[in-house]
């Protein structure tokens, strides 16, 4: 018997053994194994996304402490020339977020490539893909947004900081 | 135009190491005025012009600009009123050095709404024109001279047609020649857009050629 999702499997067979009285295996059963290999795999990949999510928040924040230090005099002559509190806070914002969708951006590309070239390299002795693999545009999209909005979230601080500068010192240097 | 009355700085208010900068200044600049400012170092000089400049708030006392009283309003009105009535040029120009000397003038205007139009370049070029430099408007600052890049920052002061220009000792780091085309543009500005300057100086000479002259000692106007 086939299901549509493959990890209600367990709770579709003891289902038809309550309802029939006979006995039903799923595969989640039969290879318990093999699912606690994947249910592990799938932990491990969530974490190590999250960690690489966080580093990539943390070195955009880096990123953009050390810019605001290295431009607060420009910042300072900025405020001079009648430019808000806002503005620059914006400033530092709109260039967070661009670091998060331009590195999402660069980092969807060479991962396309990477696909492309490994399925080229990597072939059945028929000539047919070994690994067919398809790189859905919705994951390339959901990518950009979620390291755009990292990167606003990561620049907010900064950005904080830029914004509430004294334009008479920044100016001094 | 410019009016101050008993203002009063002082840093570390309340605290054992309060140290007061400038005590009971009263000052007025008509329209046109070409004031000198003078004094030795630490007398006080550029945090006057901070204030007059509104980058920095007096602790007592009550500043006036263009007859509106400065000393109520917040930080952001302050940003507005610096940003259309007053222009600055610093002792070192401080201008971007990655951007060209025309893209260095648009950059006041484009505060507004950070949109650069053909009429603001249109006005930079045509300041940049008057400081002798429109043939240079493409090139980055970095590689200006330093009589120029002051010139620039001029020109950039005036790009919002402002009522006061502040220059904080604009010809300190310049040579002789250099530092006289800079006072001498200065002085036009003043007599042609009726904008009032004032002129920190350590240059005697200098000082002599403007309208008035205040000195600056101990944090008193005397």
């Amino acid at each position: 018997m086939t299901v549509r999702d493959v990890y209600a499997a367990e709770a579709v067979a003891q289902k038809i053994s309550a309802q029939t009285g006979m006995q039903a295996d799923s595969w989640i059963k039969t290879n318990e194994q093999f699912f606690t290999a994947v249910n592990a795999q799938t932990t491990a990949n969530t974490a190590i996304r999250m960690f690489v999510g966080l580093s990539v928040a943390f070195g955009i924040a880096s990123v953009l402490v050390v810019s605001v230090i290295q431009k607060s005099r420009e910042i300072g002559i900025l405020r001079a020339m009648g430019v808000t509190r806002g503005q620059i806070l914006r400033i530092f914002l709109l260039q967070g977020g661009l670091l998060g969708f331009g590195g999402s951006l660069v980092g969807s590309l060479l991962g396309f490539a990477g696909l492309v070239i490994w399925q080229q390299a990597e072939k059945n002795p028929d000539g047919s893909v070994m690994f067919a693999m398809k790189l859905e545009p919705s994951l390339i999209l959901i990518a950009l947004v979620l390291a755009s909005v990292t990167g606003l979230i990561a620049s907010f601080a900064p950005a904080l900081r830029a914004a509430r500068l004294d334009p008479v010192v920044a100016i001094r240097g | 135009m410019v009016e101050l009355r008993e203002v009063c700085k002082s840093f570390n208010v309340g605290k054992p190491n309060n140290i007061e900068i400038l005590h009971n200044i009263n000052l007025q600049l008509a329209r046109g005025d070409f004031c000198a400012v003078m004094g030795p170092s630490g007398s006080g000089k550029s945090t006057l012009l901070n204030i007059i400049g509104l980058l920095d708030r007096p602790t007592s006392g009550q500043l006036a600009i263009n007859g509106e009283d400065t000393t109520q309003l917040d930080d952001h009105a302050l940003t507005r009123l610096r940003g259309h009535a007053i222009g600055f040029v610093f002792q070192h120009h401080h201008l971007l050095s990655a951007f060209t000397a025309l893209e260095n003038v648009i950059m006041p205007m484009m505060g507004s709404n950070g949109f650069c139009t053909a009429e603001m370049t249109a006005h930079a070029k045509s300041l940049l024109d008057s400081v002798d430099l429109l043939p240079m408007c493409h090139q980055a600052s970095g590689s200006m001279s330093g009589g120029q890049q002051q010139r620039v920052a001029v020109a950039r002061a005036l790009a919002m047609n402002p009522t006061l220009l502040l220059a904080d000792e604009p010809t300190g780091n310049l040579d002789t020649k250099s530092a006289d085309a800079v006072f001498e543009l200065l002085r036009r500005v003043s007599t042609e857009q009726g904008t009032s300057v004032l002129f920190v100086t350590h240059n005697p000479q200098l000082a002599a050629r403007c309208d008035k002259t205040i000195q600056v000692v101990d944090g008193r106007v005397v």
